[in-house]
């Protein structure tokens, strides 16, 4: 079992976990003085469920939209396979912990990412061998909408689709921004639930904030009585939690002043649960 | 080489159940009975050679041995990023098969030849393997799973009728005093071919595998006796097998030869044709490097 630093009793739960989280990343990149805050806090939520919550110890986990690696390592470091003075390292000379996640010397990162596209290949890969051996891991792997630009990541979806990988679940965060604007006016990808469900893919959708909604979306997913591998869209807000983060391109790059990290901090931890734990 | 590359994949799965096969979408009339031996670890992974790469990476880390196959430029440089960031970064025993390395697929035309892929193979790190002849892919085989690595497979065409020894990194084909010739891969038939014309005088020798480990002493005493050195490659000059070679003999303090670099020129004429038209278009071709060898003879008079 993993060392969490906190007991999960109920879904609820969750939120402080989410919370402390989004915390731990406004000071990671604080002291980094680095950007992709909003990138990260898009996917907290769809970190600590499927990463942290909903992850057995022998199943992989892959964070293909490899920009928002401070999230993911402040996941592994509430899951005890970071421990504080590794995760303190992050952007230093020398360190592991760089802005994307590496090859090697990190515990529950099997693989580097950075590139956008990689990680459905590498899932897929997972997860017919996993069929092959005839072993009971599922594989998960979380993409982002602007990623879904990518040729490599329909490549994946056929193979799997036709492979019938069902132990394989594609999370999409579908914060609606990428890089260089928003979704729709640079690549307008509307309609993805329905894309991957066309490619063979059992799919839902949810609120990607709220753990309740991601829950029942998943648990749709895994009621279906075919073989087919699952997608779940989940709707996000890019730099979630932060106003004057939200829903804003700049904060894809943007650095945070002591000004702008101490209103961050504010909100967070005064944030509204029902945002995130709504029945 | 590939009924000799399909035998060998048979014979090693039935005891290697490790091995994993992927293949997009390339091998008709060829890999028939492996895709029957190997059952499920036979997969056709249709016309994506990107995600080929990653689904590779995936299932070398799941604990398999894949070989991915494909006609070698698509294999090669199609997932280029895939082999770089998901197999070599990981170090991943990932073996890429290209067939029809250098000009081997003819009139098929430039889409389909690969004469700069061990070179950019080699700025990541990888080993490539070239086998000359079709006897010696089996070994070639055995030797790219050996290495537990990632491993690029260069399968061109072509046998011998004379008896040579078993592949391997430095074979001396030929013995001679008066020009030492290095050739890798499946030129090394015609480097033979036409090296054989020159009883006594052509030490040739034929590399299975770049980077190289140690150059052999023998090697070296050639080149420092003959002072004359043609390297044949069917691949691009830059980043080629020939200029690692002299890199490597300069490090070893064997710099005083006269040189001479048989290689792929690409499309000289604008025009394409056979595997053979294209080499003769380079200049390495039979007549070709014989023509090389007597110039090489003549400049050693001077």
């Amino acid at each position: 079992m993993y060392n969490l630093k906190t007991q999960i009793n109920n879904i609820s739960d969750l939120f402080d976990i989410s919370k402390e989280i989004r915390l731990n990343i406004l000071d990671l990149y604080k002291k980094a003085n680095a950007g992709h805050i909003g990138s990260s806090l898009s996917c907290i939520e769809l970190l600590v469920y499927f990463n942290l919550y909903k992850s057995a110890e022998n199943d992989y986990f892959i964070l293909s939209k490899g920009h928002a690696a401070a999230a993911l390592y402040s996941v592994l470091n509430f899951k005890g396979l970071v421990s504080e003075k590794e995760l303190a390292t992050f952007y230093k000379e020398g360190t592991f912990f760089s802005a994307h996640p590496p090859a090697k010397g990190i515990e529950g990162i099997p693989f580097a990412t950075g590139s956008l596209g990689h990680g459905p290949s590498l899932a897929a890969g997972l997860a017919l061998g996993a069929k092959i051996n005839n072993t009971k891991q599922n594989i998960y792997c979380l993409v982002s909408d602007g990623e879904c630009n990518e040729g490599s990541v329909w490549e994946a979806a056929a193979f799997a689709a036709h492979n019938n990988l069902n132990n394989l679940t594609i999370i999409v965060d579908k914060n609606n921004i990428q890089a260089f604007g928003f979704t729709k006016e640079v690549m307008n990808m509307e309609n993805l639930s329905e894309r991957w469900n066309v490619f063979g893919w059992n799919t839902a959708e949810c609120d990607g904030h709220n753990f309740y909604s991601i829950e029942k979306a998943f648990d749709k997913l895994n009621k279906e009585k075919n073989e087919k591998p699952k997608c779940i869209v989940c709707n996000t807000i890019k730099g979630k939690g932060v106003s004057f983060m939200e829903n804003t391109v700049d904060w894809h790059y943007l650095t945070m002043n002591d000004e702008q990290y101490k209103i961050a901090c504010e909100e967070v931890k005064n944030c509204k649960p029902e945002e995130y734990i709504k029945k | 080489m590939r009924k000799e590359f399909a035998q060998s994949i048979i014979n090693i799965a039935k005891s290697y159940d490790k091995l994993i096969f992927i293949t997009g979408d390339i091998g008709f009339n060829a890999l028939e009975e492996v895709k029957e031996v190997l059952g499920n670890r036979f997969i056709n992974a249709g016309v994506a050679e990107q995600n080929i790469i990653g689904l590779a990476a995936g299932l070398a880390k799941q604990g398999f041995h894949p070989f991915v196959y494909s006609i070698a430029p698509f294999i090669v440089y199609r997932g280029y990023e895939q082999i770089r960031n998901d197999i070599t970064f990981h170090n991943l025993p990932v073996i890429i098969t290209g067939n029809g390395g250098g000009y081997g697929y003819g009139i098929m035309g430039a889409t389909h030849h690969a004469i700069e892929d061990y070179g950019a193979l080699s700025l990541l790190n990888i080993k490539c393997i070239a086998p000359m002849i079709n006897n010696d892919v089996e070994k070639a085989v055995k030797t790219a799973i050996s290495y537990n690595s990632p491993i690029y497979l260069r399968l061109g065409y072509g046998s011998l009728n004379n008896k040579i020894s078993e592949f391997n990194d430095w074979r001396q084909l030929l013995t001679g005093n008066e020009i030492t010739i290095a050739t890798i891969g499946s030129i090394g038939i015609n480097s033979y071919l036409a090296a054989e014309q020159f009883s006594g005088k052509a030490d040739l020798w034929s590399i299975g595998e770049i980077p190289f480990k140690e150059i052999p002493s023998e090697f070296i005493d050639s080149v420092n006796k003959t002072k004359k050195l043609i390297c044949i490659e069917e691949h691009v000059k830059r980043g080629g097998f020939g200029e690692y070679l002299v890199s490597k003999l300069i490090e070893n303090g064997c710099s005083n030869f006269c040189l001479e670099l048989l290689t792929a020129k690409g499309y000289p004429s604008g025009t394409y044709g056979s595997q053979n038209f294209h080499r003769k278009e380079s200049g390495i071709d039979i007549e070709s490097i014989k023509t090389s060898i007597i110039k090489m003879a003549e400049k050693r008079e001077q």
